[in-house]
């Protein structure tokens, strides 16, 4: 948390109006972004003790249109826990489990944006999704891979350049930065992976996301 | 009459400020007022040390009291540390009532002396701090009589200010800390053992004699001072100090070298005599009597349990009491003795020499216990972990194990591990994975004597351990006078060790061979392997057969090729081909792909023509 409060105080200046000097339109978009993941897994919180985790990653996209882009994304998460030990009275908590998953997505964004200085975008997307995970217990061994998938996301951006125009203005021509978004996710992921007893399961999930979004 | 008047008058001022056990010293200027801190403080007590501080700051604000010299006095409370860290005022002594049992612990710095004067710390045992005692300045610091026990990450006592002054450090013990002493000052340092620091001194210029080193990662300085140990010239060999117990018990055994050569300067309290160094020697060594360390026991008779000890090396020490049970004292909350089977007498009785017997013991086996029930066996990593119910007159119990099952269903030929009765839980380790055992367990009943000894000064005194007339107990000691048989084995279980499994629990992916070959699972050979897996074996019988079989085994192959690496080189050539053929079945279209089969159908064709031709021209030429 308080990395954000810090990223958002240092990035304050860049939040600015465009105005008219701006020529074109940003072609790229980069996310950084951070929140949490829920895990479709059944039982997850009974073996690692949290319904949720957290989940950290950025993307970068290109701007096809100015409301269609299509990038990459990607994230990662971890948790430590406990395993599951056969025992005579039933299955139960055991020993340390340290699992992590990296999902790559490929995706498609649409923006709802009609106008360069619209404070408030929605946008929705979708695509495939490379899950690469990796589970370890400790003293004992490792287990990874990666499997495929699909996600679908959405969202609200708020133009934060009105903040300070004059700061957004120096951040265009310093960094050719047209624009900075705050924006607030939810994402869906379908991942199916082989369990070693033979059945398939979901290992993605829902995530919670918020972040920053930077337009050049 | 005035004089009467006068010390009503002072002790009635001591009574309105609320201050407990006043001990005002009537005729001088400013008063020696003693506070209490304990555990579960009585009123007028404090619970905390640092309460304690404040209640001074508070009295010295009365302009008649500024100048009060104020001793706080720390209960002992043996096993409940005093877990605080302070900063205390000047003018005035924080003392333990015992080393030994009066434990100050902190996570960060315990003590903070920062520009305070005439200050005394005694009689502690610090356990645990980044820094126990930090001194910064000021004037008349005086640290006595305490172990400083810290562990590697802990520095015992550091001065920081080098304008600090007439700081003395004496008759202290500091024993495995990471630092036992760390200044920036001179320092007067006199009858310290220092034993197993990782540096016993750091800084320069302090003013060191008697004392003791031993066994230090460092001992920091060059010059360890006049009469210090290890100097064999002078008759001061580097020997082992020889303490009660080395890991916990830090008296010192009455063989030890450092008993009796001491700084004559700081006679011991209890012997003005002799002097010792370390913190159960000197001036401020605590009335607490060294507990006998080496007691130790054997059966003489069937009923009779022969004892001895050491004698005490204390010359006030006049006799010994014998305790002795059926049960360990361990096992009780306090730790106590309450036998009455001996010819000898009660438990607690008196001897005058450093043995003892305990005769006409009773030899009745007790009655076997009932069995117990094996509640429940859980499969670990190469282990089981057992849960059973406790049995009424159980002394212990006895696991059995085994893979096979008699003809009664019970553990054939068993391993057998016996755990003491206070648990009802164990792990039986060194199993083998996927091998079902056959697990029960025994309840056992032992009529056993426990039995342990103190110090005495005076014999007339009733039993009191841990007083000022007697030690505490010695180490427990015990023998084995009659034995029930074991009761009847419990229900059984079988169950098989098995690898905790992760949540969820997913297939490795890898292909474990070419990745132990490649080094590395991302590695762009291996990702080749894999697709073919994924396209041309996943998608029929045959092929996930194999892949099945290749899973079981392909693990070990992996294993073995990663303790043997000069396999990898061969094992990435073999693969060559595999890695090219799936290359190009998985990323050349069709057409190239027919292309490259007739290539190779033609050289081949060719090769066996060419080969044909020559055996026909060696033939020719045979013939």
């Amino acid at each position: 948390m308080k990395k954000f409060i810090l990223l958002f105080l240092i990035l304050l200046p860049s939040f600015a109006c465009a105005d008219d000097a701006r020529t074109g339109r940003p072609h790229w978009s980069l996310e950084l972004k951070g929140g949490a993941f829920f895990p479709a897994t059944a039982n997850w919180s009974q073996f690692y003790g949290s319904s949720y985790l957290g989940e950290y990653g950025g993307s970068l996209s290109y701007k096809v249109h100015r409301n269609v882009e299509v990038g990459i994304e990607v994230s990662y998460g971890s948790a430590t826990g406990k395993g599951q030990a056969v025992s005579s009275s039933g299955t139960v908590p055991a020993g340390e489990v340290t699992s992590q998953h990296a999902p790559l997505n490929v995706f498609v964004l649409a923006r709802g944006i009609f106008n360069e200085n619209q404070w408030l975008v929605p946008y929705a997307g979708g695509g495939y999704t490379r899950m690469f995970y990796r589970l370890e217990v400790k003293d004992q061994g490792t287990t990874q891979g990666s499997v495929n998938g699909y996600h679908a996301r959405g969202g609200v951006q708020l133009l934060l350049d009105a903040l300070d125009s004059d700061a957004a203005k120096s951040l265009y021509k310093e960094a050719r930065i047209y624009h900075t978004y705050l924006f607030v996710e939810g994402k869906y992921t379908r991942a199916m992976a082989n369990t070693v007893s033979g059945d398939s399961l979901n290992i993605g999930g829902t995530s919670c996301l918020g972040g920053f979004l930077f337009e050049f | 009459m005035r004089l009467a008047r006068f010390i009503f008058l002072a002790a009635a001022a001591c009574v309105l400020l609320g201050i407990s056990t006043p001990e005002v010293a009537m005729a001088a200027a400013n008063p020696v007022v003693t506070l209490i801190v304990r555990h579960n403080p009585a009123a007028g007590e404090f619970g905390t040390i640092g309460a304690a501080i404040i209640q001074i700051n508070a009295n010295r604000q009365d302009p008649l009291h500024t100048g009060d010299r104020f001793i706080i006095e720390v209960q002992a409370d043996n096993g409940n540390p005093y877990v605080e860290s302070f900063s205390p005022v000047s003018n005035i002594q924080i003392k333990g009532t015992s080393t030994a049992n009066t434990f100050l612990n902190s996570a960060g710095t315990t003590i903070s002396l920062a520009g305070l004067h005439d200050v005394t710390i005694s009689n502690f045992t610090f356990q645990s701090a980044t820094v126990a005692i930090s001194i910064s300045g000021g004037n008349a610091i005086d640290i006595r009589s305490n172990v400083f026990h810290l562990g590697q990450s802990g520095t015992a006592v550091q001065i920081q200010d080098a304008n600090t002054i007439n700081t003395s450090i004496i008759n202290n013990t500091f024993v495995s800390n990471k630092t036992a002493i760390s200044t920036s000052s001179n320092v007067v340092i006199t009858n310290d053992i220092f034993y197993g620091n990782g540096t016993a001194i750091t800084g320069s210029a302090v003013t060191l004699s008697y004392s003791y080193f031993f066994a230090n990662g460092s001992n920091g300085v060059s010059d360890l001072g006049l009469n210090s140990v290890p100097n064999p010239q002078a008759g001061r060999p580097n020997a082992d100090p020889l303490f009660v117990d080395p890991a916990s018990d830090f008296h010192l055994r009455p063989n030890s070298p450092a008993v009796g050569s001491g700084n004559p300067s700081y006679p011991n309290s209890f012997n003005t005599s002799t002097s010792d160094m370390g913190a159960y020697g000197g001036p401020f060594s605590d009335n607490i009597l060294a507990p006998i360390g080496d007691l130790s026991s054997s059966l003489s008779t069937p009923s009779t349990m022969a004892l001895s000890w050491s004698t005490s090396a204390n010359p006030k020490v006049t006799a010994y009491r014998v305790y002795y049970d059926t049960v360990s004292r361990f096992s009780k909350s306090p730790p106590s003795y309450s036998g009455a089977q001996a010819t000898e007498g009660p438990s607690g009785f008196k001897v005058s020499t450093n043995s003892a017997t305990l005769s006409n013991l009773p030899t009745t086996p007790p009655t076997t216990p009932a069995a117990p029930q094996l509640a429940s066996v859980t499969s670990l990593n190469q282990s089981l972990q057992l849960t059973w119910t406790a049995v009424p007159g159980a002394t212990g119990y006895r696991i059995f194990y085994s893979t096979t099952a008699d003809t009664a269903n019970l553990p054939a030929n068993p391993t057998t591990r016996d755990v003491a009765a206070s648990v009802t839980t164990a792990t039986l380790t060194g199993l083998t994975n996927g091998t079902p055992y056959f697990v029960t367990v025994a309840a056992l009943a032992e009529l056993r004597f426990f039995a342990a000894v103190t110090a005495v000064i005076d014999g007339t005194l009733p039993s009191s351990p841990g007083s000022g007339n007697e030690s505490t107990f010695s180490n427990e000691t015990n023998q084995v006078l009659a034995a029930a048989a074991p009761s009847p084995q419990s229900n059984v279980v079988k169950e098989a060790p098995a690898p905790i499994a992760p949540v969820p629990n997913l297939k490795g992916e890898g292909c474990f061979i070419a990745t132990a070959a490649f080094g590395f699972y991302s590695a762009p050979q291996v990702q080749v392997l894999r697709d073919f897996r994924d396209r041309f074996l996943l998608t029929n019988a045959p092929g996930r057969a194999f892949v099945a079989w290749y899973y079981h085994y392909g693990p070990k192959g992996a294993h073995f090729i990663n303790v043997h690496p000069w396999l990898k080189a061969p094992v990435r050539l073999a693969l060559l081909p595999l890695v090219v053929g799936s290359f190009l079945l998985l990323h050349v279209p069709l057409p190239a792909k027919i292309a490259i089969m007739m290539l190779a159908i033609a050289f081949s064709a060719l090769s066996r023509r060419r080969n044909a031709r020559r055996l026909l021209v060696h033939s020719g030429g045979m013939r």
